[in-house]
């Protein structure tokens, strides 16, 4: 038998068994909830309704003074309500009872309640407390209340973004955001599958039956691909469960979706890759089930430290860490989309961080393979690293 | 577990080769650190033969199988099968009983089973029905569908050796195939064994329990620390050591034996005397038990696989 048919029947096997177990088909649906209702619960919601800021006034408010308080609360995406009251006492305590957010004194004060007040209120307040001392200064200057007002009403100076900011580039930020999370669950959860198969293998000893018809790569590499083909099958649902859930709550999804979808799915596969050996290794040199998260550690840690990095490049695509990640193949997994999704990588850096990661992979499922092969049959307590490699 | 193994052959054997070749261990040796487990074992097994590689624990019994078996691989020496060195095809014609017993316990038995079976090299359809006659055959058609784990430890025994016969090897390696079996079982496994010889496969078993197995096993390779001690069919090796001379006789005084080389006595009833001598002169023996009392056994009997063992290691 060739050893193609050798690690098909062993892949198999784990695709069967895995698709069998009632954890597997739990824990797959619990994702697809999750990321369907991640989608689609905002969209009922209504993630984008206005924010009204209730102001209260006191006194004579000086002329334009009330349509800049409504530009501000414009400008922070919100509208402003305003209403005069009789007493200074009256506004304090409408604003004490939660029913005003801010009281403009005499046109000369901003109140607020409390420390812990919403920031957007706080910042509207900062707004019209530097208005009406503008104002003031302008009056006492003796510059004409038409003039004021008309100075105010001026049209705000146009921001303008250097990188685009459009419908199709906020949407796929949320693909990079979910993406990763996905790529971060995935590693970890299967690469666990990959440990704790293995050491059930070694610890129930029917590797010794197994391994008498199959060499030891082999089963290593039946076992990785059959997890791998299962955890890309789990991808994929999810995949389209969400872009399915946001066509149908009328999300609007740029054309690149599928391109960034795809790129996300090629990382996690150069992921997975690189890091299924090591796991198995992990679970080869164990031999209680307990001993297993300990020798997986090191694994593990590494790619949270990937996400982590992910998550300040999707802040900050262009910067320091989102120039140098990429280009160290254990955390190029989890920092190389959001780099190419939301940054300006020149052409070289994807072809470049793939082929590093290929042969940084290439290295490691030697090194772990013959790690794996050298404590899959050695029973009785953790196999030390130095001994597992001895020929 | 009653086996008939002339009938009910689950299709045509799967693997390349088909010729009843010898197998041959040629000079192997091992070491693990400072231990040195095989130290130049070599012996000859004949095709269709059951043969027993005896020794007490810890004499490079399951170290020699392991590399017959190729999952561990010598530092010197060879394993060779119709005079060719044994490859990875060629062991997919070998069936293999590992000392540590193991099968993944969540996978149901009749899966289990076609899965090995593939392993060497059937095809589906083959794999399943080979799986499903050796349930039958083995009383645990009602089991097929259980997991592994849910079948009680007697039932995992014999799921374990039909893992080893799934695919109908040539060469049956078995490593302590008797230990953990009561009385019953023991004489079952040996039937199976037979029945597997007569049909031309080669056996291979251990066992620590010398005096178990000598019935079952027609040649034997006696080792320890490593080596070949002693080998050769049993009944040959026996009639060449020493015999010994078995005489119980009834009242006569404990001290009938004085002064001849007896080499053990024991009570044997109510007024009886068992006395085993290993170098005494038989015709003497007898005189001094007939003056002495009623001799009740008179018999000289042949030593037993341990007591070769004994004399072949040496005080």
């Amino acid at each position: 038998m060739s050893a193609a048919s050798a690690v098909r029947l062993v892949a198999g096997r784990e695709v069967r068994e895995r698709g069998r177990s009632k954890g597997f088909w739990i824990a797959t649906s619990l994702l697809l909830l999750g990321v369907t209702a991640a989608i689609v619960v905002p969209a009922v919601l209504g993630h984008h309704r206005q924010q009204t800021f209730r102001v209260g006034t006191v006194g004579a408010a000086p002329p334009g003074l009330l349509s800049s308080v409504t530009a501000e609360a414009a400008a922070l995406g919100g509208t402003a309500r305003v209403r005069a009251l009789g007493s200074a006492a009256a506004a304090r305590s409408a604003l004490d009872a939660d029913a005003l957010d801010l009281v403009i004194e005499s046109g000369t004060a901003v109140l607020v309640r409390g420390p812990n007040t919403d920031p957007s209120v706080a910042t509207l307040a900062q707004l019209v407390a530097r208005d009406v001392a503008v104002q003031a200064r302008l009056r006492a200057a003796g510059v004409p209340a038409g003039r004021i007002r008309g100075s105010f009403a001026a049209a705000p100076a146009p921001v303008r973004s250097l990188i685009p900011v459009t419908p199709g580039n906020q949407a796929s930020r949320a693909i990079v955001v979910a993406g990763t999370i996905i790529l971060y669950l995935g590693l970890v959860t299967y690469g666990g599958w990959v440990t704790s198969g293995v050491l059930e293998e070694k610890s129930s000893r029917v590797a010794e039956v197994i391994l008498a018809a199959v060499r030891p790569r082999e089963l290593l590499a039946g076992k990785v691909i059959g997890i791998g083909l299962l955890g890309l099958g789990q991808f994929a649902a999810i995949a389209a469960a969400g872009t399915i859930a946001a066509i149908s709550v009328g999300r609007h999804l740029p054309p690149s979706t599928p391109g960034a979808i795809g790129l996300i799915a090629v990382w996690f596969l150069l992921g997975y890759a690189f890091y299924c050996c090591a796991f198995a290794a992990a679970g080869a040199a164990s031999s209680r089930q307990a001993e297993a998260p300990v020798a997986a550690g090191p694994l593990t840690l590494l790619i949270l430290l990937g996400y982590l990095a992910s998550l300040a490049i999707q802040s900050n695509p262009d910067g320091l860490l989102a120039q140098i990640t990429p280009f160290i193949p254990p955390l190029a997994p989890m920092t190389m989309p959001a780099r190419m999704l939301l940054g300006h990588p020149a052409p070289w850096e994807l072809p470049v961080s793939a082929a590093l990661m290929l042969a940084a992979t290439y290295g490691l499922v030697r090194l772990a393979g013959r790690a794996y092969s050298g404590t899959i049959l050695r029973s009785g307590g953790r196999v030390a690293l130095r001994e597992a490699m001895r020929p | 577990m009653s086996v008939s193994l002339a009938t009910e052959r689950a299709g045509g054997p799967p693997h390349g080769r088909h010729r009843p070749g010898v197998l041959e261990l040629a000079g192997l040796r091992r070491r693990y650190g400072r231990t040195v487990a095989l130290d130049g074992l070599s012996c000859t097994v004949a095709p269709g033969q059951i043969f027993g590689f005896l020794g007490p624990n810890g004499a490079g019994k399951t170290t020699a199988m392991r590399i017959v078996m190729g999952i561990e691989l010598p530092d010197a020496g060879a394993v060779r099968w119709g005079g060719t060195p044994v490859t990875h095809a060629d062991r997919l014609a070998f069936g293999y009983l590992p000392e540590q017993r193991g099968l993944y316990p969540k996978m149901r038995v009749r899966d289990h089973l076609s899965y090995l079976a593939r392993l060497h090299g059937l095809s589906a359809g083959q794999a399943t029905a080979a799986g499903e006659v050796w349930l039958r055959r083995l009383g645990l058609g009602a089991q097929a569908f259980e997991r592994i784990e849910a079948l009680s430890h007697g039932n995992q025994q014999r799921v374990q050796l039909a893992a080893a016969l799934v695919h109908d090897p040539q060469v049956l390696v078995l490593d302590e195939p008797f230990s953990g079996l009561d009385p019953l079982g023991v004489e079952d496994m040996a039937g199976v064994l037979r029945e597997l010889a007569q049909a031309g496969v080669t056996v291979v078993f251990s066992s620590h329990q010398l005096d178990l197995v000598e019935d079952i096993c027609e040649q034997v390779a006696i080792i320890d620390r490593g080596k070949v001690v002693l080998a050769g069919a049993v009944r040959d090796l026996k009639q060449r050591g020493s015999p010994t001379l078995v005489m119980e006789v009834e009242g006569a005084g404990s001290d009938w034996y004085a002064g001849l080389p007896a080499a053990a006595a024991e009570h044997a009833g109510p007024g009886r005397v068992r006395v085993m001598f290993h170098e005494a002169d038989p015709q003497l023996v007898l005189d001094r038990a007939r003056a002495a009392g009623t001799v009740r056994r008179f018999a000289l009997e042949e030593p037993s696989l341990s007591e070769l063992f004994l004399q072949a290691v040496g005080p």
